[in-house]
């Protein structure tokens, strides 16, 4: 018997089951390796998109007249994707179309395509409500009252006690940005700026609307009111006694767009203006008695409980929109062009 | 040249039948593995899969737009077929949950079921609100514009139970 033969046959037969199990391994890995780099190309141009977004908003805010193929164009090195950004210009809005792409440079070999509307406006009727909200407005008990016009973007409880109409607007959400930086400019220039430490140390509100009160007491707009800016979520408890101005309470919003703070009342006291916050408002009056003689604007939920007073303060809210505070540029809606399923109309 | 004994050729036919029984459960042990993994793999790509396609519709809608069932087991939404239209107008409703079969299931229009992907266990959804979900029986979640999602897939590969979990915020691009 030939020893040395059959030691060569199992030696093939093990190599050859080496070999396919070997080819098997590598095929799949080599599959799962390009699904991976799909997937991340796919998730890099989509980030690259989504920067040509914000590279638009941003230019737009500083100049909104910019219109065209390509206005905005650039890249992200750390992740080799690229973008360019369309911004077709009918009418007042800017509908911006932003292609991420990756590579860079080159072929392409996955795009994504994301498409935005930015506004700059104030809408109409913006300064004519005792309250206007982007979102709910709540309203709890009957012990509340609220004198004017009540506009509100999703949904309404309980409105019975209001003495005036109330209108549902789904397209005044997400509440117009007014420009930070005028505001608080005006707020500095006034002593009216309020930031963390000052709200801490518990410094005094203004006590009246009015920063320079009317020359003419019948035209509000040759008055300038106080107009103080806030930089943390605004809440008063207790008895606050009168407070009076354009209260403003946007947190850091100039550095991060995307701050929201919110307003919340607890107790009794007089508030001689308008609120302009960006989050939620509220009001809990509890047994005590909380007016708001001005108006406010929230960009989410409006809520009052208990013994809670708005009233519209045609005066004051012209003196307001005197001031001229500018619209600034934002997005209102966004798509992705691509949706990764089918869509019924 | 002499022959073998029977001795020597039942010794050797003993040797054999060890090496090759050690190679069989070597080879049974690595196929177990081989099945393993590629059952982990699929259960991987399923997930994740799953996951995307609901990541990426999610990801167009608005908090407002979004209806989670109150077991967070299902989640119903709107997404905009033409933004620049006043008012936007919108594609008829999408729905996500997983159904008795361990299947997510992704209804457009409502009533109209597609499988996402099977061996899906469990999908979670909820808002969150910074630090954990929101309770939506108990607070008012409206205002949230990050949605979790937890999904939990799971397979029977012989008799061996394997698990992946996966779990993604969405941040709703309109408000």
């Amino acid at each position: 018997m030939n020893r040395k033969a059959s030691v060569l046959i199992l030696t093939i037969f093990s190599v050859v089951i080496l070999l396919i199990l070997g080819t098997a391994l590598i095929a799949r890995s080599i599959s799962e390796n390009n699904m991976a780099k799909r997937n991340l190309d796919s998730n890099h141009a989509f980030w690259a998109a989504e920067a040509g977004v914000s590279q638009a908003l941003k230019g737009l805010r500083a100049s909104y007249n910019q219109c065209g193929t390509d206005v905005f164009t650039g890249t992200l090195s750390s992740v080799d994707a690229g973008y360019s950004v369309d911004v077709d210009c009918s009418g007042q809005d800017r509908i911006i179309s932003s292609t991420g792409f990756v590579p860079a440079t080159g072929t392409i070999r996955t795009k994504r395509v994301a498409e935005a509307v930015i506004k700059k406006s104030i809408p109409l009727g913006f300064y004519d409500n005792a309250i206007y909200s982007a979102d709910d407005v709540d309203l709890n008990g009957d012990s509340y009252t609220i004198n004017g016009d009540v506009v509100y973007a999703d949904e309404i409880d309980n409105p019975d006690n209001i003495t005036g109409t109330v209108t549902q607007d789904p397209t005044i959400t997400p509440l117009a940005l007014l420009n930070f930086s005028q505001l608080l400019s005006v707020s500095q220039a006034q002593g009216n700026y309020y930031d963390e430490e000052r709200l801490d140390a518990g410094d005094p509100f203004p006590a009246s609307f009015w920063y320079e009160p009317p020359t003419d007491p019948l035209d509000p707009t040759t008055g300038v009111p106080n107009v103080v800016y806030i930089t943390e979520d605004l809440t008063l408890k207790g008895n606050v006694g009168t407070l009076g101005g354009f209260f403003v309470v946007v947190g850091d919003v100039i550095t991060n767009p995307d701050d929201i703070q919110d307003t919340t009342i607890n107790g009794n006291g007089q508030i001689e203006g308008a609120i302009y916050t960006r989050g939620t408002f509220r009001i809990n009056g509890g047994g005590g008695n909380l007016n708001v003689n001005g108006g406010v604007w929230a960009g989410q939920e409006v809520r009052l409980n208990g013994n809670a007073h708005i009233s519209y303060n045609d005066f004051y809210m012209s003196a307001i929109e005197a001031l001229g505070i500018d619209a600034s540029a934002q997005i209102t809606s966004w798509k992705e062009q691509l949706n990764p399923y089918q869509l019924t109309p | 040249m002499k022959a073998f004994t029977l001795i020597e050729l039942m010794i050797s036919a003993f040797i054999l039948l060890l090496i090759i029984g050690g190679i069989f459960s070597i080879m049974n042990i690595a196929n177990l593995d081989w099945y393993s993994e590629v059952g982990l793999l699929n259960l991987h790509q399923q997930a994740r899969q799953a996951m995307h396609g609901m990541v990426r519709e999610l990801r167009q809608s608005k908090s407002q737009n979004i209806t989670i069932a109150s077991d967070g087991r299902e989640i119903q939404f709107l997404v905009p077929n033409n933004i620049t239209t006043t008012p936007i107008t919108y594609y008829q409703p999408i729905k996500y949950y997983v159904n008795a079969n361990n299947q997510a299931i992704r209804e457009h229009p409502l009533g109209t079921a597609a499988v996402l992907a099977n061996n899906i266990k469990n999908i979670n959804f909820c808002f969150w609100d910074g630090s954990g979900c929101c309770d939506i029986l108990s607070e008012d979640c409206s205002w949230i514009n990050v949605v979790q999602i937890d999904l939990e897939a799971e397979k029977n590969v012989r008799q061996k139970v394997l698990n992946f979990d996966v779990t993604e915020k969405v941040k709703v691009r309109n408000e």
